[in-house]
């Protein structure tokens, strides 16, 4: 199983909101997808699951391609799944006519609506009716509906919104073991850090396309990460290579430091600031900021 | 299948359509109640004023115009006819039935009796040489009526049932509540069952409704079979409801007493169970085409007073297309209202016939689902937009 998008364009009368965007995902993985709001997100979503018009490009599961005819949606449709709006699930339907509702649709072979309710903690409140949900329970019954469908691909946008770090964490370590169904998954979430715990790669949507990829697992370069305000940068003893970024946060290279020279560094950025010092590659969120923010300069300060 | 049983828990559990089913059954199951409240000319009423006809003919020709060997006849059959309207009053208002019980060979027989009167009216539309036969017609019937009269009489005699005293009967109730439910009615309801159908999952619950892998043509028809079985249920449970109410508030009647039906050139007289079977069945064929474009219009429209005026419309295009003539009768447009069919309301057009509503109905199908097959074609977008495919 693959999902290749090639040369995928998308306008908004004269506005392009996508251009020329390709990539290819094999199974078995799950992609982060960054970006500021408005940036086209959500648009890359419905442009590949048609539910807007593409005005160029191909979608492309297994190297086959899926064109706009009725047939070709249709069993594009069997293929992916969408993750639902909190907002417009049916009030007056429960958790578990939701979970069955999409079962039924997309998996009607499958019986699993107990396991799926059992491991997002949901049995206490599932047989309610929707109305009933506070923000964070809809949030996971979306998850547990995506979950019942079982689609070999599925778009998570904006999928930890509303929960709490527990359940952050929950659903973070259920999309790890879906993944190695064979599926696809990819998660649009401004919660950056919490996407280094389980995606393969991060897509950074920027200027119309895929601006910048990174493999975490590729990524294997260290630096000591922390925060310091420009008047205090002179205590550190900057190395090429080093990124100040936007709010102070500064990530320079540990790979050609002694562990001495790792400590002191450490121990300097503490000294300025009370906020978390730490050691590893850079994250989600350095890129996010490096990519959208832009780097400061640090040498003529 | 599956996602039949989750279109149809859509659909009954939607509040506006609860309260459009209860009073939808209300309104039928009590429509007997309500009808007995009206004051309908009785036929005791009616053969009183033609009584009265009679003895203003004597006073109005002039005497010497009954002294040919013509007028002498039509003397006689005008004097029987007063007799036998006499005799009528008599059966009618004894409400026993066609006669009087130990008063047969006084009374003699009301069907009987009402042939012979409808053959001696013919009488006077062939007495061309009787000098006052125009001022004489002005007080008959039409020919046609008498013509369609006699038929009646003929199917009380061979079917033997009785003439039913009582425009309340259960019999006669059911007969004009199938015609209004016939009528704009079914259009109104259909229109608004399926003018939400859609329109909800859109403004709604458009992520948890888009995307799933069944075409719309499916669940658009999957939609409109569920809200036409919801509302011929009811109807039909409220038509039989009604029914029996009124059955409890009457015991006169026969659901065999005959009604007139237009077949083509001429009227013929049916039971009013054969003619709730048949204006039922075609009332079910139309209204499932008016759901189903209700339907597929509250896909194309997000408002539902938009669509609901867009169907009721379609109910006055007959009006336009018998605008056209004799080709009318071709035009399936002029088939959205079945009761004129029936009626022989639309019989100036010539060769409006029930076959031909069948056909139309037929083609009214394929032309919804024509037209529908190209709107499907377009993307529903969540700002409410109908956008053309373009890749």
């Amino acid at each position: 199983m693959s999902l290749t998008v090639r040369n995928l364009t998308i306008n908004y009368g004269t506005n392009t909101v996508l251009k020329e965007v390709n990539f290819n995902i094999p199974d078995n993985t799950i992609i982060g997808l960054v970006a500021p709001n408005g940036t086209g997100k959500t648009t890359l979503f419905n442009a590949i699951i048609r539910f807007i018009p593409i005005n160029s490009g191909e979608i492309l599961i297994d190297d086959k391609v899926y064109k706009n005819t009725t047939g070709d949606v249709k069993a594009l449709h069997s293929k992916i799944t969408f993750f639902p709006d909190q907002a417009e699930l049916y009030e007056d339907f429960s958790g578990v006519e939701h979970i069955e509702m999409y079962r039924d649709i997309w998996n009607p072979g499958s019986s699993n609506i107990d396991a799926v309710i059992s491991r997002l903690n949901m049995k206490d409140y599932v047989k309610n009716k929707v109305k009933t949900y506070s923000l964070g329970m809809r949030q996971r019954l979306c998850f547990a509906m995506m979950i019942a469908a079982d689609t070999k691909i599925m778009f998570m946008d904006e999928i930890m919104n509303g929960l709490d770090p527990v359940n952050v964490e929950l659903v973070s370590s259920v999309l790890q073991e879906i993944k190695e169904d064979g599926k696809i998954i990819i998660v649009a979430s401004h919660l950056l850090e919490n996407l280094d715990d389980y995606a393969d790669q991060i897509y950074f949507l920027n200027e119309q396309s895929i601006y910048y990829t990174y493999d975490r697992e590729e990524s294997h370069r260290e630096y000591v990460k922390g925060y310091i305000s420009e008047d205090k940068l002179k205590h550190l003893d900057l190395k090429a290579g080093t990124l100040y970024l936007d709010g102070d946060r500064i990530c320079i290279p540990a790979d050609n430091m002694s562990e001495k020279e790792v400590f002191e560094t450490m121990c300097t950025l503490k000294q300025y600031s009370r906020a978390e010092v730490s050691l590893g590659a850079l994250g989600t969120h350095e890129h996010y900021l490096r990519i959208y923010k832009g780097e400061r300069s640090y040498e003529t300060v | 299948m599956k996602l039949f049983k989750w279109d149809f828990l859509k659909i009954i559990r939607d509040w506006k359509v609860r309260i459009l089913l209860v009073s939808l059954f209300l309104f039928l199951a009590s429509y007997s109640a309500f009808y007995q409240d009206r004051s309908p000319a009785l036929p005791l009423d009616e053969l009183r004023s033609e009584y009265e006809d009679t003895q203003q003919i004597f006073h109005a020709i002039p005497q010497n115009h009954f002294e040919t060997k013509t007028g002498q006849k039509v003397y006689d059959k005008l004097a029987r006819q007063q007799s036998i309207i006499g005799m009528q009053r008599y059966i009618l208002g004894e409400q026993e039935g066609n006669t009087v019980e130990g008063l047969e060979n006084v009374v003699s027989d009301y069907v009987d009796q009402g042939l012979e009167l409808a053959e001696n009216r013919l009488y006077f539309y062939e007495a061309d040489d009787f000098e006052s036969q125009e001022l004489l017609l002005s007080f008959m019937p039409s020919e046609q009526d008498i013509k369609n009269e006699l038929k009646f009489l003929t199917y009380l005699k061979e079917n033997n049932v009785d003439i039913d005293w009582n425009p309340l009967s259960p019999s006669l109730v059911l007969f004009n509540l199938i015609n209004i439910v016939s009528g704009i009615f079914i259009f109104i309801i259909a229109a608004i069952f399926g003018a939400d159908r859609f329109s909800k999952d859109q403004e709604s619950n458009w992520s948890i409704s888009q995307g799933i892998p069944y075409s719309w043509a499916h669940q658009w028809r999957q939609r409109t079979f569920i809200s036409w079985g919801l509302i011929w249920i009811i109807t039909l449970a409220g038509i039989g409801l009604s029914y029996f109410f009124s059955t409890l508030l009457a015991d006169s009647g026969t659901l065999n007493y005959p009604v007139p039906l237009y077949a083509g050139e001429e009227t013929v007289y049916i039971s009013i169970m054969e003619y709730a079977a048949i204006a039922l069945l075609l009332t079910m064929g139309l209204s499932y085409i008016i759901v189903k474009l209700s339907t597929g219009l509250s896909w194309v429209f997000r408002n539902i007073y938009l669509t609901i005026t867009i169907v009721v419309a379609v109910f006055y295009l007959p009006y336009v297309f018998a605008l056209t003539g004799p080709a009318a009768s071709w035009n399936p447009f002029l088939y959205l209202q079945i009761i004129p069919v029936l009626e022989g309301s639309w019989g100036s057009l010539k060769d409006v016939t029930i076959t031909k509503l069948i056909i139309s109905l037929g083609i009214l199908y394929i032309i919804v689902e024509v037209l529908f097959y190209f709107i499907f074609k377009l993307i529903p977008t969540r700002t409410g937009k109908l956008e053309r495919r373009r890749n």
